[in-house]
């Protein structure tokens, strides 16, 4: 696969808004994923609750309490050609748990799949440990298909009773992807979420990937009443903000996020989550 | 197979058939090794806080090494000298007096924790040396003995082996022997060799030392190593350099006569040296004589001396042992009291080649001849809460070198200050005293300031300041130059288990630079370095057992054209993240595993950072360029008297296609390196 010619041929808008934000395009890149975490700019990695830790800090699946399925959808700057989507699910078990999750990028003619299982244990009351492996999987039309491997390790520890610590590495074994052993993205992310009072959560998170300056993401939630939570947070390399609201209605819970990027405009994000949390 | 044979067979036999000694070697070592006794071998983390010395190039494992025999064998608290105690890195020469002092006046210790009665030791400090000391020693063993077994190499070819220009093995080897009769013979043998070497024993020492208490007295034959006074005469290849303790990163506190089993392979000496007391006097001599390294010239005179240690091209090895300095001196020194010692210090040595540098201004100083001779004078004098120490040299050349200094140590603080005066024809191979740069010993001037404070309990500030000037030019730097350095740290203990660290450092000096200057040339000029790294940590253990960290480190590096009016200054960044796990179970078996991303714009905003290692090994990377790094080390304790180690390190650089440079230059971005060592016995 000749990826100087494939780069050329995909969608032209996409190269131009991508090059307006400073940064190249890699296969793979690490996009939050979840109304949820969206919601928060992505300052996750210290709070990793829910099935969309699976995909952003996979200690949080020992926190799992039961068993919990999400589906969620997003479309990047309001292109059709980006769009985002997947089903994650929890099962949690004596020690942890363990979870799984199917992720789609774009559309034809270009595509990525990620298919991932991950696993959470309890070391210690308050200390967690997870791993995820994920399959990718990038098709594109005319040209065909490549997959690989990557896998991801993550801590969170409960530091006191209102602060959590989480770290994350993604693919740690440095996965390549195609003929020309393209690389992809190897993200070394830190993150502090404090609870200064039960209704209030706010994260700070720290993420650095081997390309590209460090981004400090900044969230916060807040739930007035019991169904109701408020989220919004920042981010740093690109700037953008975002926003978000959440709704419980018994098991079910329904995230909406938009996130506002200086350059690109927004982004919508929802997702559906059931379960027992 | 048979290359491997064939390797085997150049390594014993040497050109003329002969066996090498490292066929005794290793006959003594496999007998040995059949013969131990079981006993208990230790498998923890040295404290990075103490052996973290971020002075480039500092990678001496001397006090690793030092840190793991205290461990090994703790020290008797109820027979410590002071000299002993002060090995321990925080406890200064005022401390282990007053300890003594302490021990003096309660008769006997009973329980370690009666230590907390000395106003300086508070729980945390006694909680860190408690490990390295004992109360009630163990019963004199009729025989002990322990060996070490360590290699390491790099995965991927280097352009010197690939090339042929690096005739030996990739494999780094080192093994070391040491064993004791009693509490008063010891003895210990070490043969080492790097990378590209052919010889399994290209460096080695050994050593047999003897104390005969009857007589006060103790002989060393073989290598040794003298510490004395401020370090301004004779001293061994370490010495603290300027890191997150301050208060003590100054002050020498001298080991006196010691055996020599480093792989530090331009320290030491070789020959026969002994001690005595003559009641309240300490009486030494020495004499030695030892081959060193050296550049020659076409007349056989040595133009340089070689201290890499590195015999692997041929022109490496023409270097090897090409000089000898034979070596006599001595020591008288008063000392009886812990609260007051003085000394004399002198040595005279000649050197079988002359010495004769190519005369140029950068030289203009350095030594000439064959003869050279230091003596010097030393004095440390202890008041209440206060100690003042002082060392004066000369060399033959008629250069002096001074240090004085005063530590005063209350409870929960220690502020130290210290003056040096090197003059620019001091000459001193021997010589490692407290100076800006590490083992430099003239052309200098400076002041040190320092200060550790236990606020209050779970709080630690440090602070330094080291201002310095150079009289005269370097060997690098064309004109007479200054330099600066300080740091700042605060120590928080958050919560139970949970500590926060933050740290500056600043150091600005001047230096010649290449700089690209309209129309595209390369123009090299004098600019003033400013460099700024700040650092925040946490680390979190949940129990004893396990252990996180957590770091982002920053760098900042501008450098300024000086007398260039039309040069634009150069601005560089650099930021490193890493998170490290440390897991142990049951006292049997320790995981360490690392992850580091680091991202610097340049060599200029580059960032060190300690990395635990094998028992003995301190490894102090240097992080420059885009990329990202992951260790995973091991230390497991199989039986009472076995201990294997290894450590698997792979480095991954984003924006390179080579990895070193010259004949160390590998293919690919990936760096990994690969490190085993059992330990056997204690």
């Amino acid at each position: 696969m000749h990826y100087t010619r494939r780069f050329a041929e995909r969608c032209g808008m996409l190269l131009v808004l991508l090059l307006a934000a400073e940064r190249a395009f890699p296969a793979f890149e690490r996009l939050t994923v979840g109304a949820r975490p969206v919601g928060m700019a992505g300052a996750y990695v210290g709070l990793a609750q829910g099935p969309e830790a699976l995909l952003i800090n996979p200690a949080g699946i020992a926190t799992a309490s039961g068993i919990t399925g999400s589906a969620f959808y997003g479309r990047p700057f309001g292109l059709k050609e980006l769009d985002a989507s997947g089903v994650s699910l929890f099962y949690p078990l004596r020690y942890g748990g363990i979870g799984g999750a199917v992720r789609l990028f774009g559309r034809s003619p270009y595509q990525e799949q990620v298919f991932s299982l991950g696993a959470g244990m309890v070391v210690l009351p308050h200390l967690y440990v997870g791993a995820t492996a994920h399959l990718y999987h990038l098709r594109i039309a005319s040209y065909g298909s490549a997959s690989t491997a990557g896998a991801d390790l993550g801590v969170l520890m409960n530091v006191t009773y209102n602060v959590r610590w989480g770290v994350v590495v993604s693919n740690l074994n440095r996965p390549r992807i195609g003929d020309c052993r393209e690389q992809l993205p190897q993200v070394l992310a830190t993150g502090v979420s404090v609870t200064p009072a039960p209704p209030l959560v706010v994260t700070v998170d720290v993420h650095k990937d081997v390309r590209y300056p460090a981004e400090v993401r900044i969230g916060a939630a807040y739930r007035p009443v019991a169904p109701l939570a408020l989220r919004c947070g920042l981010q740093t390399n690109p700037g953008r903000f975002a926003a978000g609201v959440g709704l419980w209605a018994g098991i079910v819970r329904m995230d909406y996020a938009v996130s506002h990027h200086y350059d690109l405009g927004l982004t919508h994000s929802v997702s559906l989550t059931v379960g027992i949390e | 197979m048979a290359r491997r044979c064939a390797w085997l067979r150049a390594n014993l036999r040497s050109k003329d058939g002969m066996p090498r000694c490292l066929v005794p070697v290793l006959l003594a070592l496999g007998t040995f090794l059949l013969l131990l006794p079981t006993s208990q071998v230790h498998a923890q983390v040295e404290p990075e806080q103490v052996l973290e010395q971020e002075e480039e190039g500092s990678d001496s494992s001397e006090l690793a090494e030092i840190l793991a025999d205290l461990r090994a064998r703790p020290l008797d608290i109820n027979r410590a000298t002071v000299a002993e105690l002060q090995q321990l890195p925080w406890i200064s020469p005022l401390l282990a007096a007053k300890i003594v002092a302490f021990r003096r006046l309660r008769g006997r210790i009973q329980n370690i924790e009666e230590l907390l009665e000395v106003p300086e030791i508070d729980d945390a400090l006694l909680e860190t040396i408690a490990e390295y000391l004992l109360v009630v020693p163990p019963a004199p063993a009729l025989w002990w003995g322990e060996a070490r077994l360590r290699a390491s190499g790099r995965l991927e070819r280097s352009r010197g082996f690939r090339t042929g220009a690096y005739p030996g093995s990739p494999l780094k080897s080192y093994a070391r022997l040491k064993w004791g009769v009693g509490n008063h013979v010891t003895g210990g043998a070490l043969v080492e060799k790097d990378a590209g070497e052919q010889r399994l024993d290209d460096y080695g020492n050994y050593f047999v030392s003897a104390s005969l208490p009857s007589l006060s007295t103790q002989v060393v034959l073989g290598h040794y190593q003298m510490e004395a006074g401020q370090g301004l005469v004779l001293w061994s290849p370490y010495g603290h350099g300027k890191g997150s303790e301050p208060a003590v990163a100054a002050v020498r506190k001298a080991r006196g006569l010691r055996p020599y089993s480093s792989a530090t392979e331009y320290g030491g000496l070789r020959g026969v040296a002994v001690e005595t007391m003559l009641g309240p006097f300490a009486v030494t001599a020495l004499a030695s004589d030892l081959p060193l390294d050296a550049t020659l010239d076409e007349d056989g005179m040595v133009t340089s001396f070689y201290e890499s240690g590195y015999h692997r091209t041929a022109t490496e090895q023409a270097k090897r042992r090409v000089v000898r300095e034979r070596l006599a001196g001595g020591r008288l020194a008063y000392g009886d009291n812990p609260l007051f010692k003085a000394g004399i210090t002198w040595y005279a040595s000649e050197f079988d080649r002359a010495v004769d540098p190519p005369d140029s201004l950068r030289r203009r100083f350095v030594f000439r001849g064959k003869h050279n001779s230091v003596a010097g004078m030393d004095l440390g004098i202890s008041f209440a809460s206060a100690r003042f120490f002082a060392e004066g040299a000369r060399s033959a050349s008629g250069g002096v070198a001074a240090v004085a200094g005063i530590l005063v140590e209350i409870p929960r603080a220690k502020v130290v200050a210290h003056y040096r005066h090197y003059d620019k024809d001091f000459y001193n191979r021997h010589a490692l005293p407290f100076a800006s740069s590490t083992g430099v010993a003239n052309n200098e001037q400076g002041f040190y300031l320092g200060a550790q404070w236990r606020v209050r309990p779970g709080t630690r500030v440090a602070f330094y300041y080291d201002t310095s000037k150079r009289p005269w030019r370097t060997y690098s730097f064309p004109m007479p130059t200054g330099a600066e350095d300080g740091l700042a740290q605060v120590e928080q203990r958050l919560v139970r288990g949970v500590v926060a660290l933050l740290r500056l450092r600043y150091a600005r000096n001047n230096d010649l630079v290449t700089w690209i200057a309209p129309p595209s040339r390369d123009v090299s000029v004098v600019a003033q370095r400013s460099r700024l790294a700040a650092r925040a940590q946490l680390q979190y253990d949940p129990v004893k057992s396990i252990s996180l960290r957590g770091r982002v480190e920053r760098s900042h590096v501008v450098l300024r054209p000086v007398g260039s009016p039309f040069l634009p200054e150069r601005k560089s960044h650099g930021l490193l993240l890493s998170q490290e796990l440390v897991a142990r179970f049951a006292q049997r078996l320790q995981c360490q595993f690392r992850v580091v991303l680091f991202d610097t714009d340049d060599y200029e905003s580059r960032i060190y950072a300690y990395e635990s290692d094998l028992p003995g090994v301190l490894t102090n990377r240097l992080f420059a360029g885009r990329g990202s790094s992951w260790y995973l080390l091991v230390r497991a304790r199989v039986g009472r008297a076995v201990f294997l180690g290894a450590k698997f390190t792979s480095t991954y650089y984003d924006d390179r296609e080579t990895v070193g440079s010259g004949l160390d230059e590998t293919e690919g971005p990936l760096s990994r390196t690969l490190s085993v060592q059992i330990d056997v016995g204690h």
